[in-house]
């Protein structure tokens, strides 16, 4: 196996998922923001989201605070900085897989 | 499934604007520089006008501003976030600020040259304005994707050139200006705010939103 194809097997699967990289996406445009808007945004279901959520937290790429505002629960979610790092990694591993392929 | 990463990250980012809250709040503080303007053009020189065109100015941008911003905050809180969630956006970075206040500082040290060297030109200060502000409109539409920001840019320029050439004195124009660029901020914002109200839905009370 090259080396190039042997590179395409080591993509971070956390965030490779398209639901989990639509999450880690939307937040790294925002300082945070809650379940309500990543459910509106994503389409996923509550639970759906919820299980990704997790997995992220698991992963150390978000934070989950859990509050409330009023009398209204609020869970808010923020990518850390190892989020970050991985979405930038991410985004480097496509481009370089992208300009590696030749039909 | 494709995910559109910078799509996502603009859609985030243009989520601020959805509601209309902020058009109409800049509507407000155009409406009263409008006034501002107005006032001074037509009060009696006195020692009220002398505070109006000196401190006038300043005043309403900065307390309108510092009130418009937690009048938005506010609404917000009460409409857009129980309906379709809270974002919390990073404050601009000093880099960004900087930028910010050295184009706004060069703009007026022009405009402020300009109107010395030539005060034939000052007729001119509306269309300037107008100009200026329907770039500014420009950027904004084509950074956040929106269209609607194209319109407000065309009637910004037609407005503030159609005051300049409509033969008003400097105070006058740039009044007329404010008034009809704040009216159609306010009225577009309106548009947009019920249009939003339409489509997204209260979640109803005692929901809680993560399972």
């Amino acid at each position: 196996m090259s080396p190039d194809l042997r590179e395409l097997g080591n993509v971070d699967r956390i965030i490779h998922e398209p639901a989990r990289l639509m999450i880690v996406a939307i937040l790294s445009a925002v300082e945070s923001a809650d379940f309500t808007y990543l459910q509106r945004e994503t389409g996923l279901t509550k639970g759906n989201l919820s299980a990704h959520l997790a997995r992220l937290e698991e992963a150390g790429y978000i934070r989950i605070e859990k509050s409330f505002r009023g009398k209204v629960p609020q869970t808010t979610c923020s990518l850390t900085t190892d989020g970050r790092r991985a979405l930038r990694a991410y985004r480097a591993y496509l481009k370089r897989a992208v300009e590696s392929f030749e039909v | 499934m494709t995910v559109d990463i910078d799509g996502i990250r603009k859609r985030t980012w243009r989520y601020w604007y959805e509601d209309g809250l902020s058009e109409i709040a800049l509507g407000v503080l155009y409406l009263a520089v409008g006034g501002l303007f107005l006032a001074d053009a037509l009060l009696p020189k006195g020692p009220g006008h002398v505070f109006l065109s000196t401190l006038g100015l300043p005043a309403v941008l900065i307390g309108g501003a510092w009130l418009g911003r937690r009048a938005v905050q506010a609404a917000k809180e009460r409409l857009t976030y129980p309906r379709t969630g809270y974002v919390r956006y990073p404050r601009p970075g000093g880099r960004r600020r900087l930028l910010s206040g050295t184009v706004a500082g060069l703009i007026s040290a022009l405009a402020v040259l300009l109107l010395r060297a030539a005060p034939s030109a000052r007729a001119w200060l509306p269309g300037v304005l107008g100009l200026v502000i329907a770039a500014s409109y420009l950027y904004v539409g084509q950074r956040f994707g929106l269209g609607r920001f194209r319109a407000l840019a065309a009637f910004s320029a037609v407005a503030g050139v159609g005051a300049s050439l409509a033969g008003l004195s400097m105070l006058e124009g740039s009044a007329a200006y404010f008034a009809l660029a704040g009216t159609a901020l306010v009225a577009g914002g309106a548009v947009t705010l019920r249009r939003y109200l339409r489509q997204s839905q209260l979640q109803p009370i005692g929901v809680v939103d993560e399972p």
